[in-house]
């Protein structure tokens, strides 16, 4: 932007790095990477320009509107990468077309992220690790571990580590019998569990959603020649991807879907029992709702064995609120947060993303990176 | 101003009503004067470039849809909007299905296929020309899950030739939506807009008279 003087002036929200915050920033980089090398991770540097449906498809489009997009000089969609797990895990599977299948690797590098309402820096500088091919707890622990390690390299006192599991909180909305548009709703709005107004807002929004039946009456059926017959001139349009069978299926589900204020009601109850909950009582397992699954035993002990690796400088939250982006996470999803509450760097558990990007792999993959630029902030220079 | 179409001629009119007399030699003129105000220039463009124009400080004030703006300079720091109702240029963003998904009749309806297209590991995607706004009112009504494509015109065929399942697109009354075997959802009205007066936070000192002058007109 041109003043009135005519200067040219930094973009605003970007951030110039002078010599002693530049010299802290490559020194915690060195030594993250160092590390993450000699515990067994490939050190790769993808591009920071990738093709646009490469950040459209990780995050279903839900961080596009952060993400800077534009026709490069070859009239192709093109962005500036806003974080680094998809490219990095398109970089692996290009390796493996060449017989060379890296299951952990680590990078280090600038993101760019638009933020215009809270002023945050737009270019933030990242070093992080994505490790694919293990499902379960031991490579929790594992990506648990390294993160923590760098932490502590980096040079930050205290710090906090708040713990969630996206995947736990799904699987007890959907047992007690919840459908899937209930858990979503749920999901996406527990980052605001603490506002004064949650639950009137929830219902409000269910409401609005229409995901509330307004009277207790059982819902009629109807069969799926009866819809085919009714509706035979619509069905026969453009249906794009749908097919005939998926919407005549959910058109007959839709109207028995529906819930009872009650019912959403004891839905609320369910999601403010397991939010509140401490660590402690997870782990004692004593409240009202038995959590015996086997995902929520694993993750007790996980949390048992986090607990060991930390002292109490660094402690560790229970922290069921905590979603990240909920548009790809299936499993533990972490943040680590300086004393002040500033959010140092965070990850977690994605199984379903490299077959959202279109490689043909099921067998889990997790990650985690950390702010340079927030962590360098905090330790000051 | 904006150079051509509704909003140009409502613009004119609006400024009129204000007692601002915009002096024009012919309509294919693209700058013009106000009267009284002599160190003030008028340059006329197409609407949608107005918002831009004005953030990265070409212009000074400017008239465009409030849609138009937002998409492109929500939360800037380099203008702001100085009124947001002018009482013309009205339009509708809203979210059209194509008619055959029967099933579809509300967000929390797409809130669902999202889920749907998840499952099958595919991802919903909404054409639109205004990829921000959309983007920002859906994640208000808790639709997250969905790949925005943003395409300049004709979105009205994109589901149709196959590069969106559904799209956003501004209407008065849907005709266009219907032609083309799309439905509008019940609750699928993202945004209300009206033409907007637009303002940069950086009016250089010897302008201040005149600026604060123009605003006192358009806010009596």
């Amino acid at each position: 932007m041109n003043n009135s003087d005519n200067k040219v002036l930094r973009l605003n929200n970007f951030e110039d790095f002078g010599p002693s915050r530049l010299r802290l920033l490559k020194h915690i980089e060195n030594n993250c990477l160092e590390y993450l090398i000699n515990s067994g991770y490939s050190n790769v540097d993808p591009p920071i320009l990738e093709s646009a449906d490469l950040f459209l498809k990780k995050s279903l489009g839900s961080t596009s509107s952060s993400t800077y997009t534009f026709t490069d000089l070859e009239n192709q969609l093109v962005s500036m990468r806003p974080d680094f797990t998809a490219s990095v895990i398109r970089l692996i599977f290009d390796n493996l077309k060449k017989k060379n299948f890296m299951s952990k690797v680590c990078y280090s590098g600038p993101v760019f992220r638009y933020e215009p309402v809270t002023s945050k820096s737009m270019q933030i500088y990242q070093v992080g690790a994505e490790f694919l091919g293990q499902k379960g707890n031991k490579s929790d622990l594992e990506l648990l571990s390294n993160s923590i390690k760098c932490l502590d390299l980096s040079g930050v006192k205290n710090y906090k580590i708040d713990l969630g599991n996206v995947g736990i909180v799904r699987e007890l909305i959907l047992k007690k019998g919840f459908g899937n548009s209930i858990a979503e709703l749920v999901l996406n709005n527990l980052g605001n569990f603490n506002d004064k107004d949650w639950e009137k807002n929830l219902i409000f929004k269910a409401k609005q959603l229409n995901l509330i039946r307004l009277n207790n009456k059982e819902n009629s059926s109807l069969s799926y020649e009866d819809i085919l017959k009714d509706y035979e001139d619509r069905l026969s349009l453009n249906l794009g991807m749908r097919t005939q069978k998926d919407i005549i299926n959910r058109f007959a589900g839709k109207v028995a879907s529906q819930i009872t204020m009650e019912e959403i009601k004891e839905c609320i109850d369910l999601v403010k029992n397991i939010m509140n909950m401490t660590i402690e009582e997870f782990l004692d397992n004593k409240n009202s709702i038995k959590l015996d699954s086997k995902s929520c035993q694993e993750f007790r002990i996980l949390l048992k064995n986090v607990q060991n690796i930390l002292d109490e400088k660094r402690s560790l939250s229970l922290n069921f609120t905590l979603t990240r982006n909920l548009a790809y996470y299936n499993g533990i999803v972490f943040d680590v947060k300086s004393e002040e509450g500033i959010i140092l760097g965070g990850g977690g558990r994605y199984d379903d993303l490299p077959s959202r990007l279109g490689y043909d792999f099921d067998q889990g993959c997790l990650g985690f990176a950390i702010n340079l630029t927030k962590t360098t902030q905090v330790i000051g220079y | 101003m904006p150079s051509s179409g509704s909003l140009a001629e409502g613009a004119i009119s609006f400024m009129s009503k204000k007692g601002i007399i915009i002096e024009k030699e012919s309509d294919r003129k693209l700058v013009g004067k106000i009267k009284d105000f002599p160190d003030i220039e008028i340059f006329f463009q197409r609407s949608g470039d107005i918002p831009l124009s004005v953030d990265r400080g070409m212009g000074h004030f400017g008239i465009t849809g409030l849609d138009r703006y937002l998409e492109n300079c929500e939360g800037s720091q380099n203008s702001y909007v100085v009124k947001d109702n002018l009482k013309f240029g009205d339009s509708k963003l809203v979210v059209a299905v194509p008619d055959g998904w029967i099933d579809v009749t509300s967000i929390s309806d797409l809130v669902e296929v999202c889920y749907e297209f998840k499952q099958n590991n595919n991802n919903l995607r909404l054409a639109t020309k205004y990829p921000n706004l959309a983007r920002r009112k859906l994640e208000e009504f808790g639709v997250t899950n969905v790949v925005l494509v943003t395409a300049s015109g004709g979105l009205e065929a994109a589901p149709m030739i196959g590069y969106a399942d559904i799209i956003a697109d501004i209407t008065v009354t849907g005709t266009t939506m219907k032609e083309n075997n799309l439905r509008p959802l019940l609750d699928g009205v993202l945004f209300d807009s009206q033409a907007a007066f637009i303002s940069s936070n950086f009016i250089p000192s010897k302008f201040k008279k005149s600026s604060y002058e123009i605003i006192k007109k358009i806010n009596l």
